[in-house]
């Protein structure tokens, strides 16, 4: 769920894919871009049939701890192999699944119930110690993802209450559980566990809607479905094939061709054509952005002119059109969605000024200081074509030079870790923004790598975490919003593209965290 | 001829222990490495060098190298830190995807090249010739990556011949099989037909201005017997040469055209470990790479015994 889990994954998968991803989620905020169009099969369910269901990249191995939990990542291998235990929809609402309640006692206590009667498709019994072993185990570096291990460390501890009940101690109080649980939300049979990573991935062992018949890396995994799933009838599909391409544009030529049922898409252009081809398109309905961020612990950005500077200077809607050609949103007002119920539309970040952006580069230059800089990206290819826009656009203004490096993943990543960077393109993905937006801005965060260190918007933060009163939080959430436009901590450019496309006999869709999708409520009818 | 034997095999493994050294090398010089990729976001100097020794990647390029080849010698490539996957399994579960492809791209680059190139060289100047050689020229300069998409968008998308992406293994029926495997097949191979055409086309050139084919051609023999019976063969070592390299670098080297038809094959495999710093699996799949070519170019040298008799007594020296 948070941006630190995509992250990793994707530099584990590495491959072609959007390494910024994040949502499009609003159903009407899309100004000339893609909307929501079409709609998917209504109706009841129907029973049995086969999937197919194409997304971005595959997993490098099966382990709970390890899978990512967002649309353009893994959730569906997550989903379907181990369920979920309770979902945020888009709309902010906890859906339970595996858990029947999460309740808050003080922000720091916090008490899990599992469903009666769980268990595993091994017959090991998915209970409040299962859970725990779990939860233990995402703390664990050699077999979790980074996300998975920071997420699980906001559990310090947990005591086994009864069968069902498990007492949760947080690290750092918060009244956002459920939104840190979004990393977490996939456990696997604690049998299967301690058979070591090599062969719990060659049979994964879960309690989730389908178990896996067979996985041919690089091609397909197959799944039937799991007769002893708690939510019965569901799941609806006897079969889910899960398939793999980083290219969107081939993932659509196999939907219409019909060789897919539905895919995942990352690309506005895509969900354009697909969406006048008669196809329905669902945006995913989380906020997840991409944009520029400047290191403030170093020269040039740590001065807030040269920030302000090229805050005004880079035109958003022109890079975004350039970008998606002409097929993107409007460039976003706010790290928020407007769909959020936590958006406030009073704040909003500025528009370009170029006249106002030269005479604060002027100055610069005047001072002794022209401002020139390196744009570090990865060498995905939206983020190195945003960062060459960006470069154009610049080339422009008089008194400032500006270089671009797109380097391979892994090290560009280092280098962010290092703090070896002047400025960067990075993301967030969220559907609450605690905690993302804390480890995106909030000081001392490890993934804050702005390393800007504010504490209005510390304070702000916290009120957002730990209050669940809506109008405190959007207050709280308007609050970091103000300070980022004063401080010109970043250049939030765009929404970044996430959708499901279909044809339109395939139902039940749905989203919760960052556009992760539920496979169980998934039917087909071959004769819509 | 032993010591010419044990001299070739000798050279063999000093090639393939140098290869694989080499990618060891090349992978710790590049930044980052495993531990980076696994933690993530949570990278910090400390926690990388805490997670190095955990997966015990911390130890000295050689001390690693030489722990991989005492296992490798044993038959143990490891297991991927990252995959959870057994190296040899993984490497021996893509193996057949790339051979088939490498196998047929090549075979319909030798069937549609050396007709063209004997029709070009017939008569030089001619119409054929500058078609078939423009047409080389265009093919030359068409990446994977072009030819690809447009392949799928015609023949797939529209007129629903191949399917568009996907792979069928053999056991599922080999007509499936050959109709998945088409369309790729023929994108490897455009660039490896023209160039084909052109090299036999120049050679051909150049033996049917020998004194031989004249020779032939004044005892009356048809211009079309000359040219396929006395001139072909002798103009086809740099092509059989060619042929054999491209074929051990489309093993492993297809990968965008993989990553396009989204194949199972060892190109995509090795693209994702070198991304994800995973070494343990790209030296198990180069190590395979590495002796593939290694055999296929003693193979091309024992060809070149049967298309020229020279060759073969030199060789016996």
């Amino acid at each position: 769920m948070k941006l630190t889990r995509r992250r990793s994954v994707f530099i584990a998968a590495a491959l072609t894919t959007s390494l910024i991803l994040a949502g499009c989620g609003s159903d009407d905020s899309g100004g000339d871009g893609v909307d929501a169009s079409g709609e998917q099969a209504s109706g009841d369910p129907v029973e049995g049939g086969s999937l197919t269901y194409v997304t971005v990249s595959e997993p490098a191995n099966l382990d709970p701890a390890s899978l990512s939990n967002s649309l353009i990542t893994n959730s569906v291998y997550g989903n379907a192999l181990y369920g979920q235990l309770l979902e945020i929809t888009p709309e902010g609402e906890v859906e339970y699944g595996l858990l029947e309640s999460l309740e808050n006692q003080d922000n720091t206590t916090w008490i899990a119930t599992l469903r009666e009667g769980l268990t595993f498709s091994d017959g090991t019994p998915l209970d409040a110690e299962a859970l725990k072993f779990n939860w233990d185990r995402d703390k664990d570096r050699t077999v979790a993802s980074s996300q998975t291990v920071a997420s699980a460390s906001a559990i310090a501890s947990t005591t086994v209450v009864d069968e069902q009940t498990l007492e949760v101690t947080l690290a750092k109080p918060t009244a956002q559980l459920p939104s840190v649980l979004m990393a977490i939300n996939f456990v696997g049979s604690p049998t299967a566990l301690a058979a070591g990573p090599e062969a719990f991935t060659a049979n994964p062992v879960g309690a989730g809607p389908f178990t896996m018949d067979s996985w041919s890396r690089g091609d397909r995994m197959v799944l039937s479905k799991n007769p002893d799933y708690w939510d019965a009838p569901k799941p609806y599909l006897d079969e889910l094939v899960i398939r793999a391409n980083p290219d969107d544009n081939q993932r659509y030529n196999s939907l219409q061709a019909g060789e897919v049922d539905l895919m995942v898409g990352n690309n506005y252009e895509t969900a354009q054509l697909a969406g006048d081809g008669g196809f329905t398109v669902l945006p995913a309905g989380f906020s997840g952005f991409t944009n520029l961020e400047f290191n403030f612990s170093k020269a040039p950005f740590d001065d807030p002119r040269a920030r302000e500077a090229i805050s005004l200077a880079i035109d958003r809607q022109a890079l975004i059109d350039t970008l998606y050609g002409g097929a993107g949103e409007e460039p976003p007002t706010s790290i928020l969605r407007d769909t959020s119920p936590l958006y406030d539309d009073s704040v909003t970040f500025p528009e370009a000024d170029p006249e106002r952006a030269q005479e604060l580069l002027d100055e610069l230059n005047a001072d002794g200081k022209p401002l020139s800089f390196t744009i570090s990206s990865s060498n995905n290819s939206d983020t190195a074509r945003a960062a060459e826009i960006m470069q154009a656009q610049l080339q422009e203004f008089e008194n400032l030079t500006v270089e671009i490096e797109p380097q391979e993943s892994a090290s560009w990543f280092g280098r962010l870790a290092q703090n070896d960077y002047e400025a960067t393109i990075y993301g967030a993905a969220f559907v609450d923004p605690s905690p993302v937006i804390d480890t995106l801005v909030g000081t001392g965060s490890a993934t804050n790598f702005t390393r800007l260190s504010d504490p209005e918007i510390d304070a702000a933060l916290e009120q957002g975490r730990l209050s669940d009163d809506t109008a405190e939080r959007q207050e709280a959430y308007a609050t970091v919003m103000q300070r980022m436009v004063d401080l010109s901590a970043m250049v939030v450019y765009t929404w970044s593209p996430a959708f499901i496309l279909t044809s339109e006999e395939v139902g039940g869709i749905r989203f919760y965290g960052s556009g992760s999708t539920p496979v169980d409520g998934l039917w087909i009818n071959p004769d819509a | 001829m032993l010591l010419f034997a044990a001299k070739r095999i000798v050279r063999a493994l000093l090639v393939i222990l140098f290869a694989t050294f080499l990618v060891v090398a090349l992978l710790s010089l590049a930044p980052g490495s495993l531990a980076v990729t696994l933690l993530g976001d949570a990278a910090t100097p400390e926690s990388i060098a805490d997670l190095e020794a955990q997966l015990g990647i911390d130890k000295p390029l050689w001390s690693q190298y030489f722990g991989w080849l005492g296992d490798a010698v044993q038959g143990d490539f490891g297991t991927s830190l990252r995959t959870r996957q057994d190296v040899l399994d993984a490497v021996w579960e893509r193996i057949p995807v790339t051979l088939e492809l490498a196998f047929l791209a090549l075979a319909i680059a030798l069937l549609v090249s050396v007709p063209m190139a004997l029709a070009a060289a017939n008569r030089p100047g001619s119409l054929i010739d500058r078609v078939s050689t423009f047409l080389a020229s265009v093919g030359l300069a068409l990446p994977a990556f072009v030819v690809a998409p447009v392949l799928v968008y015609f023949l797939a998308v529209k007129a629903g011949v191949f399917p568009v992406s996907g792979w069928e293994r053999v056991s599922e029926g080999a007509g499936e099989n050959l109709r998945h495997a088409l369309l790729p097949a023929i994108a490897v191979a455009i660039p490896e037909i023209a160039a084909f055409q052109r090299l036999l086309r120049t050679d051909l050139d150049s033996t049917l201005h020998e004194d031989f084919i004249h020779a032939a051609r004044a005892r009356g023999m048809s211009r079309k017997y000359v040219l396929w019976r006395h001139a072909l063969r002798p103009s086809s070592f740099s092509l059989v040469t060619l042929a054999g390299i491209s074929f051990g670098r489309l093993i492993g080297g297809t990968v965008i055209v993989e990553a396009v038809f989204s194949l199972p094959g060892l190109g995509s495999l090795i693209a994702g470990s070198i991304s994800a710093r995973d070494v343990i699996t790209v030296q198990g799949a180069v190590a395979f790479i590495v002796i593939t070519y290694v055999v296929i170019n003693t193979l091309v040298d024992i060809g070149y015994g049967f298309l020229d008799p020279r060759v073969r007594r030199e060789s016996v020296r």
